[in-house]
């Protein structure tokens, strides 16, 4: 009988602390190899379509206004899950006026061309937002060895390529 | 003391052994990565402070830039927090499995 109720008080507690830990802690949402694979290729169109800014914005508009579009289905497709807080407000700073975003409207309303260097450096330095946000992603439980993401906490200062 | 008190008390070291062992790794590397982003940001702002004085990238550019590296902070802030939510997640997990394999030895 005793050891019965040991038994009942162990797994009472048992279950006692496990509901405390889960309400204690909201775990990340386990990784998702799409929003990996979108993120990595926003990554890829955003450095492309950076590299023709150097044309008139009017000739790329279309291609801007598609990119932007792309960008806030990845923000509210991020910000559906509670527990996806990071990922969905890394998003809302690529999104803002000091990253892509305001990159794009700053092209979009500059009088005369933006100059090369800015353009190299403004390239490097959203190249490692969009890698934060892709380390994000592979921090989540369950993300592959082969789904890798350059940490630019890990890199050496280095200046831009031209 | 009880057997339920022997069980209590093996739980709650090896959580303390886990949770000082994942604390101590995570607050060892987050002193590295910020020395690291202090170090690029540093070199950043010498760099543009240059190029603005040369005359490479005008006012507004330069704003731009500085603006671009207060994103940059705020989403290796971001980054740790995400890693944190992910370590606190593999302790929950440990304390589990810990408490688990504990029963199991007292029952």
């Amino acid at each position: 009988m005793g050891r019965i109720a040991r038994a009942r008080g162990v797994w009472v507690w048992l279950l006692g602390s496990l509901l405390l830990a889960g309400c204690a802690n909201l775990a990340p949402p386990p990784f998702d190899p799409v929003a990996y694979q979108n993120d990595v290729q926003l990554k890829f169109e955003t450095l492309a379509l950076i590299d023709k800014s150097g044309d008139k914005f009017a000739a790329h508009q279309g291609e801007v206004q598609a990119l932007l579009a792309s960008y806030d289905r990845a923000a509210e497709s991020a910000g559906k899950t509670e527990s996806n807080l990071a990922t969905a407000q890394a998003w809302q700073v690529i999104r803002g006026p000091n990253s892509a975003g305001g990159y794009f409207q700053m092209w979009q309303q500059t009088k005369k061309s933006l100059s090369p260097r800015f353009r190299s450096e403004k390239r490097a330095q959203i190249a490692r937002h969009f890698d934060y946000l892709i380390c994000l992603e592979v921090a989540r439980p369950g993300a592959t060895p082969a789904t890798t993401c350059d940490n630019p906490l890990s890199a050496p200062a280095a200046p831009p390529k031209n | 003391m009880s057997k339920f008190d022997d069980f209590f008390q093996t739980v709650l070291d090896g959580v303390k052994d886990a949770g000082g062992e994942a604390a101590k790794d995570f607050l060892k590397q987050a002193t590295v990565d910020s020395q690291q982003f202090k170090a690029q940001a540093e070199a950043n702002l010498q760099r543009w402070t240059t190029e603005r004085a040369n005359g490479e990238i005008d006012d507004d550019e330069f704003q731009s830039l500085v603006r671009g590296q207060l994103a940059e902070a705020t989403l290796a802030a971001l980054l740790k927090a995400g890693v944190a939510q992910q370590k606190a997640a593999e302790l929950t997990d440990k304390v589990i499995d810990l408490a688990i394999s504990t029963a199991f030895k007292f029952i």
